[in-house]
């Protein structure tokens, strides 16, 4: 038995080396499809960074030259790029004559601090009417409501939200002015579609779990309904919808530059959105960055997470 | 223990009572079994006096007590009171009736955390440690930190029933316990199950299986569509049967029905259809799923492959059908190179050599109807014309012995003992040659396997296959094979002639699965 608690482990490990290098991959990946974009854009790739209205002189033309060494052959530009990436050198916004990674940097934390109380107003949601709904008729009501949360667009929903509670009840402010009370508005508009569709998937967890063989061997021990979710269906229900998070936390960030113009907040949204407009690449690039950071992070949490809540997923495989 | 008087059973939306005038009672220490088919209403009784009967049941009868409390009309908060500290319940496959997301110590715990007030954590471990001492459970320690997916079959089944036994309770409800499990383990199980009836447990005992139950039963009732047709004690039952139903029960047991042709003399200087020499197959690292196994099968011929699971089995059947690749040896499927060849050139040869698996369930499209399903394997045969397929599926149909009135049916509309049926009719029509069979029968009730095994034998006879029979049922594979491989970890420990190995077995593994066979056998 000892040898192969040994070999499980030692799966562990190696799968956790495995989705590293994934992660590495995926990053690897984004980068290079930018840098090719850049590339690949008809033109001057020196007018192609400025962006299309930039009026510069010659002088900040020949040091964008300098920075991405163009006269250097394509593959030495692609590894110096790759080479600056790998420092965390994002290169720099010649329209806002700043470094990619101050701007990004400067906007980060009002976009992740929008993401994460979106993610929570929209887990708790999921699973208080995932778990409060039991009888048929609360199941048809909610399930009309999650239909028409996730159907309603995010900038409509917004505008309602402005108009209900900034404007009409006057419980929140309608613009930004950096308290967390006015976060609350545009974190439950974010929140709203994405807690339909994890809701959805939750209760279809919880109804799969509670057909599987051991839900009679639990209620045969005399266990409460109450025990039996909590205890028991409550973790088979959440290990599929542990992954779906994982899917919406990376499509959260294209919502959230929908909810920061409706909502006029500074944040990574409006920086994205600005930089496409003024095809302002190096931003472009380093968000493109960015996302496939997040992403791969959050993924890699999410199986961690999927590996904790089922042990039979690290099982070394059984054959017959 | 229990006293159950007229007892009848509604479903909504079914036509019929599902259990119908059933009366029965058991003292303490003694044990009843219930034997019949699928759908004759066992598990239905079972779950009618554990309070578990599914929405809209309507239940009456003239008695109807449990441990002493009258449970007619009794309310959800009265029956969880009953569950797990009165009555409790041991079903089939520990693998899933355990929560496989638990560890196994939480899940035995679970009973008297349910029915006691709260203890401290340390005397909850040492109660689940002395739960698995009793169920004879070595290194309770390690075993009660796993999950159910780490622990052998038999260990697992021990565990389900250490949690039955968690909160004390007078009653035993075990439903199909042994049913999942290698016919040795089945008997450590069974014996278990005898040292608690002995304890002043009163066990009611529900199978398919007339032989497995014998073993413990003091009386058993024989229950079909809803009602008991015979009851008496176990020896009197087996050895003089009153009712028809009873005699085709014990008639159909394995053991009773020797199916064998006379072994095909291996015509003297004629090739054989399949060969495998010195097959060798390793997953991961140093696990040995095969290793060197050969043998070689004639035109109506049948070798039977035995072991227990994990014991390479179904990885020979990989190899013998080219969807794994051998480390080393060969297959030769008549006499051509069948191993180590690619799949393209594999492919048009395909047809010769035919899957039947235990679930068949599952290798259904479950959108297709059996028409459309043998309309796709038909499809496949060049012999077959587009004009000429409905008459080719309705011979595949009468072939294997299926009404026609079913074509239009789909497979999960099917019984199980049908949807094997139609599993066939779809292998056969490749025309094979050869048919690989995996635990085929392996999920039936021993009447339906009966008839199954009896068109196996039928077509065997008929069409000169040849087979390739994977079962951990030795009296299934007495009566049909003619030559036996016995593995024990990916090893063929022993080989030769059915008839010779189980009247002369040479190795002590051998010695060790016939005997337990014929423990549970033992009538």
């Amino acid at each position: 038995m000892k040898n192969s608690e040994q070999h499980t482990s030692g799966l562990r490990r190696r799968t956790l080396f495995g989705r590293l290098g994934g992660m590495v991959l995926v990053v690897w990946g984004a980068a290079t499809v930018g840098f090719l974009a850049l590339r690949l854009v008809p033109g001057d790739p020196v007018d192609v960074m400025l962006g299309v209205h930039a009026d510069v002189s010659e002088s900040v033309r020949e040091s964008v030259r300098a920075d991405w060494g163009l006269a250097d052959p394509p593959i030495m530009q692609y590894l110096a790029y790759l080479g600056r990436l790998v420092r965390g050198d994002l290169g720099t916004s010649y329209r806002l004559q700043s470094p990619v990674a101050d701007i990004i940097g400067a906007q980060l934390v009002p976009t992740v601090a929008l993401m994460t109380l979106a993610l929570a107003v929209a887990l708790v949601l999921a699973a208080g009417s995932a778990l409060l709904a039991r009888g048929a008729r609360s199941r048809a009501l909610l399930s009309m409501l999650e239909l028409f949360a996730v159907s309603s667009p995010t900038f409509w929903t917004g505008l309602v939200l402005i108009s209900i509670f900034g404007f009409g009840l006057g419980w929140f402010p309608v613009v930004a002015t950096g308290g967390i009370a006015a976060l609350v508005l545009p974190a439950v508009t974010l929140a709203l579609p994405v807690a339909g569709i994890i809701s959805q998937v939750f209760r279809q967890g919880l109804d799969a779990a509670s057909a599987l063989p051991f839900v009679d061997t639990v209620r045969a021990r005399g266990a409460t309904h109450a025990r039996l979710v909590v205890r028991h269906t409550l973790r088979h229900a959440a290990a599929n919808s542990v992954t779906l998070t994982g899917y919406i936390v990376g499509s959260l960030l294209g919502g959230s530059v929908l909810v920061e113009t409706v909502f006029a907040r500074p944040g990574l949204g409006r920086v994205a959105l600005n930089a496409i407009i003024n095809r302002d690449i190096p931003i472009v690039l380093g968000i493109i960055v960015l996302a496939a950071v997040v992403f791969s992070i959050v993924n890699l949490l999410v199986d961690l997470l999927a590996d904790r809540i089922d042990p039979r997923l690290t099982a070394p495989a059984v054959y017959s | 223990m229990i006293e159950v008087r007229n007892l009848r059973v509604d479903l909504p939306g079914t036509r019929g009572p599902a259990v119908d005038g059933i009366s029965l009672s058991i003292a303490p220490g003694e044990c009843l079994a219930i034997v019949g088919e699928s759908g004759a209403g066992k598990s239905m009784l079972a779950r009618t006096l554990l309070g578990l009967t599914p929405a809209g049941a309507a239940i009456t009868a003239d008695e109807l007590s449990v441990n002493g409390v009258d449970v007619r009309g009794l309310g959800e908060a009265g029956w969880r009171a009953l569950r797990g500290a009165s009555i409790a319940l041991v079903s089939q496959d520990a693998l899933v009736a355990l929560d496989p997301l638990r560890r196994v110590g939480r899940e035995i715990a679970e009973p008297f955390e349910v029915h006691e007030k709260r203890m401290p954590r340390l005397e909850r471990d040492q109660r689940v440690q002395r739960l698995l001492q009793r169920v004879a459970v070595p290194e309770p320690l390690l075993r009660a930190g796993q999950f159910a997916h780490e622990l052998s079959g038999g260990l697992r089944q021990r565990a389900l029933i250490a949690s039955a036994l968690a909160a004390n309770p007078a009653i035993l409800i075990a439903d199909e316990p042994t049913t999942a499990l290698d016919v040795t383990v089945q008997a450590q199980i069974l014996r278990l199950l005898a040292e608690l009836k002995a304890s002043g447990i009163a066990v009611l005992l529900i199978s398919h299986d007339l032989l497995v139950v014998a073993e413990l039963a003091d009386r058993i009732a024989v229950m079909q569509r809803g009602r008991f047709v015979e009851v008496a004690p176990a020896a009197t039952l087996l050895a003089d049967p009153q009712h028809p139903y009873t005699r085709e029960l014990l008639a159909a047991a394995p053991s009773n029905r020797p199916r064998a042709a006379a072994a095909p003399a291996a015509p003297t200087g004629a090739t054989p259809l399949l060969s495998a020499r010195s097959l060798m197959k390793s997953y991961g690292r140093g696990v040995r799923a095969v290793d060197d196994v050969s043998f070689d099968l004639f035109a109506g011929g049948t070798v039977g492959i035995v072991g227990e699971s994990g014991s390479g089995k179904t990885t020979v059947a990989k190899l013998l059908l080219g969807i794994d690749e051998t480390d080393s040896g060969t297959v030769l499927l008549d006499d051509k190179p069948w191993s180590g060849v690619s799949e393209s050139r594999r492919r048009a040869r395909r047809g010769q050599i035919q899957l039947i698996h235990q679930d068949s369930l599952g290798t259904f499209d479950p959108r297709y109807s059996a028409q459309r399903i043998l309309a796709e394997a038909t499809g496949l045969d060049s012999a077959v014309t587009r004009a000429g397929r409905p008459a080719r599926i309705h011979e595949l149909f009468d072939q294997v012995e299926l009404p026609r009135a079913l074509l239009a049916r789909r497979a999960q509309e099917l019984s199980g003992g049908q949807r094997q049926r139609l599993a066939i009719a779809r292998a056969l029509a490749r025309r094979p040659r050869v048919l690989v069979l995996d635990e085929p029968v392996s999920a039936l009730d021993v009447l339906i396997q009966s008839h199954v095994l009896d068109l196996l034998a039928t077509l065997r006879e008929r069409m000169g296959l040849a087979m390739v029979f994977i079962s951990h049922d030795l009296a299934v594979v007495r009566g049909l094979c003619d030559q036996v491989l016995v593995m024990k970890e990916g090893r063929v420990v022993e080989q030769g002639a059915t008839e010779t190995i189980f009247r002369l077995p040479q190795h002590a593994f051998t010695r060790q699965l016939l005997a337990a066979a014929r423990l549970v056998e033992q009538a």
